[in-house]
């Protein structure tokens, strides 16, 4: 439980900062909405006044010295992650930041270092683990209804994916969506990925180009494996996320958002269902427990120590495409920084 | 009437009896007799001469085909080439052998024969796998470019089921496949000692793929084979012995219900091996066409034990 409220900024006037972000800060327990920053001085100033937040910035650097929010939640697009979270730590703010946090390896690695020493937190915004089937599938994992996990698959088929504005650098859909059903399948199974293979292959996309892959597979330290599935070019029958576990004792299903519950199985056809009888609002989820995490000082479940985990099988993923090969984790750090730079500056 | 030789009694095996009288005249059985293929055989008012050993059947009876079906796939080269030898035509059950090596050998010895052979790839010529076939030529999804097919329960292993998976992609597909990668999983509660799940993803030409679970550690919601087909236009599923439904775009849902002809593929694949015979041509399900089938299984196995993908051909080489 929060003892008290935070003061929040958030950095973008963009598409997903109003449509899920500003609203759900604004109906937050735990935090008032205090100021917007975006480069677009029409849309910020548009975005503040239809919100009701308080000052509307085209300079980071002004809104967090004006501010001094305790907490900044960057909203913008991946590869202006770091700098902007690093302007962020080095004004004193905990920051929450969205997925993918980067794709640059060395960037994150970098950044990680720089935050061991700094007295904030940062939480990636991997907040399909806060929707409700997500807590109904660790509750019944961690309640050993099905035992040992050995088998996770994901799966999501969707047509409304985002259309690329540069072909060059468009990995597909994990860079977006896709990273969630990778983080899932890494929160499902709760060990170490110690390799990564994602097939080659041309998936014609609506735009009429292709991107290179849409599963990744993992193996894990104890034998486990995942496959997580992410295509959002398919011309028909349409699912959002449909998730499988299987463990020693039994298999899991949930079939998202047809149904958010999850309906366990045993070998002698016994099923018992799992319902999470509650508002299935992830984002307001996740800034509770970052708050929590704030005033308790304790590590965010998707912490820079575990969204490690799931950039370094994005990246390997990316190199495996490539290579055509299955890439071993932990790899050296050169594997994964061997992608083209994505970097720009803040 | 070809007069036919019976050589063991796998699986679906005694159900061979049932076109005795109409397509076929069993002759002889060889293998362990057991109360099945009693009751199967008694029903057709067949009585066939039995011996305990496959290679004196063959030797002893003069037959025009031998349909090979020991439990054990490493005797299905041996005794269909003694088939061949004593100059019959043989249908094979699959896997044709454990080892593509001499599977491709046979193949060789079967052209040198000028026999026909056949293996018995049976799921291809079910109603389901027709229904989805007949969708993608008449155009229904555009192009296909993945295909994910799964199978999960207690049935037999990868090597038996699991291949008829592998070989639908195949049959739909009609393109080669170039790689494959496989994951193989031993869970701790099944103490046969196989990967009891076993997970490829086969690439084929043209940058399409193919994901294939067979999974039979399955400890709940446990299916028949499903299927589902991305096109570029639209995109197919079928849960097996159910419509087809396709979907385009948010269009509604178009059922196209299976055929109505009986769905006997062991009938169907008779006839059409019978047909090959008759007219000395290749059929379609024909030994190097199983090679195929059988190579990116093998290098499944293979990927498994590296955890690596792996080129194709693999074990076959110069099969394609």
């Amino acid at each position: 439980m929060t003892t008290r409220r935070h003061r929040i900024a958030v950095v973008s006037a963009g598409g997903f900062a109003r449509a899920r972000h500003i609203p759900t800060y604004k109906a937050s327990e735990c935090a008032d909405l205090v100021a917007c920053c975006d480069m677009n001085e029409r849309l910020v100033k548009e975005t503040c006044r239809e919100f009701g937040i308080p000052v509307a910035y085209t300079s980071l650097e002004d809104m967090l010295e004006r501010e001094r929010p305790e907490i900044v939640a960057i909203v913008t697009a991946p590869p202006s992650h770091v700098p902007l979270a690093r302007m962020c730590v080095d004004a004193g703010s905990h920051v929450l930041v969205e997925k993918p946090f980067t794709e640059d390896y060395d960037e994150f690695l970098e950044f990680q270092e720089y935050c061991a020493s700094k007295p904030v937190k940062v939480m990636v915004s991997q907040n399909y683990r806060f929707q409700n089937p997500a807590i109904g599938m660790r509750r019944v994992i961690d309640g050993g209804e099905i035992g040992g996990v050995y088998w996770c698959e994901l799966s999501l088929a969707n047509s409304a994916g985002p259309r690329p504005v540069d072909n060059r650098k468009y990995r597909g859909p994990f860079v977006n969506i896709g990273v969630h059903v990778l983080d899932l399948a890494r929160f499902y199974v709760g060990r170490p990925v110690v390799r990564v293979f994602a097939p080659r292959m041309r998936v014609p996309h609506a735009a009429g180009i292709a991107y290179p892959f849409d599963e990744i597979q993992l193996w894990f330290d104890n034998g486990a494996h995942a496959v997580a599935r992410m295509d959002w070019t398919v011309r028909g029958h349409e699912e959002w996320i449909t998730t499988r576990v299987q463990g020693t004792k039994g298999s899991a299903l949930c079939v998202y958002p047809q149904s958010p519950d999850v309906i366990v199985q045993r070998p002698d056809g016994a099923e018992s269902v799992t319902h999470v009888d509650e508002k299935d609002d992830s984002l307001r989820r996740v800034i509770a427990h970052f708050v929590d995490c704030i005033e308790n000082d304790t590590e965010p479940s998707t912490g820079l120590a575990d969204n490690r985990g799931t950039v370094e099988a994005l990246l390997a993923a990316y190199v495996s495409c490539r290579t055509g090969r299955a890439v071993e984790l932990p790899a050296e750090r050169e594997l994964l920084s061997s992608l083209e730079s994505v970097r720009v500056t803040a | 009437m070809k007069r036919a030789v019976l050589a063991g009694f796998r699986g679906h095996s005694p159900k061979w009896f049932r076109l005795h009288g109409t397509l076929i005249e069993i002759v002889a059985v060889s293998g362990a007799w057991n109360p099945r293929a009693e009751e199967e055989a008694g029903a057709a008012g067949c009585a066939p001469a039995r011996y305990e050993d496959h290679y004196e059947m063959i030797a002893r009876e003069d037959a025009d085909i031998a349909l090979v079906w020991t439990r054990d796939p490493a005797e299905h080269c041996p005794v269909g080439r003694a088939a061949l030898v004593r100059g019959m035509d043989v249908m094979l059950e699959k896997p044709l052998s454990n080892d593509a090596r001499e599977a491709e050998a046979f193949a060789a010895e079967v052209a040198r024969s000028g026999r026909i052979a056949m293996v018995m790839q049976d799921v291809r010529w079910q109603n389901s796998a027709a229904a989805i076939k007949d969708a993608i030529v008449a155009g229904k999804c555009g192009t296909p470019y993945a295909i994910d097919v799964s199978l999960r329960g207690r049935f037999d292993g990868f090597v038996y089921e699991g291949i008829h998976l592998v070989d639908l992609t195949r049959y739909w597909y009609e393109r080669e496949a170039s790689w494959v990668m496989a994951a193989g999983v031993t869970p701790a509660h099944d103490p046969r000692d196989v990967d009891n799940v076993v997970s490829l993803t086969i690439g084929y030409d043209g940058g399409a793929v193919a994901h294939v679970t067979m999974d039979w550690s399955a400890q709940g919601h446990q299916h028949w084979i499903r299927a589902r087909v991305e096109g570029d236009e639209a995109a197919m599923k079928i849960a097996w012995g159910q419509p087809v439904e396709i979907q385009r775009g948010s269009d509604p849902v178009e059922r196209c219900p299976l055929s109505k002809t009986e769905d006997n593929s062991m009938k169907k694949l008779m006839t059409h091996f019978l047909s090959s015979v008759d007219e000395r041509s290749e059929p379609i399900n024909r030994v190097a066409d199983h090679l195929k089938t059988l190579d990116i299984v093998c290098a499944g196995w293979e990927s498994v034990k590296t955890g690596q993908p792996v080129a194709l051909p693999y074990a076959t080489g110069g099969a394609r």
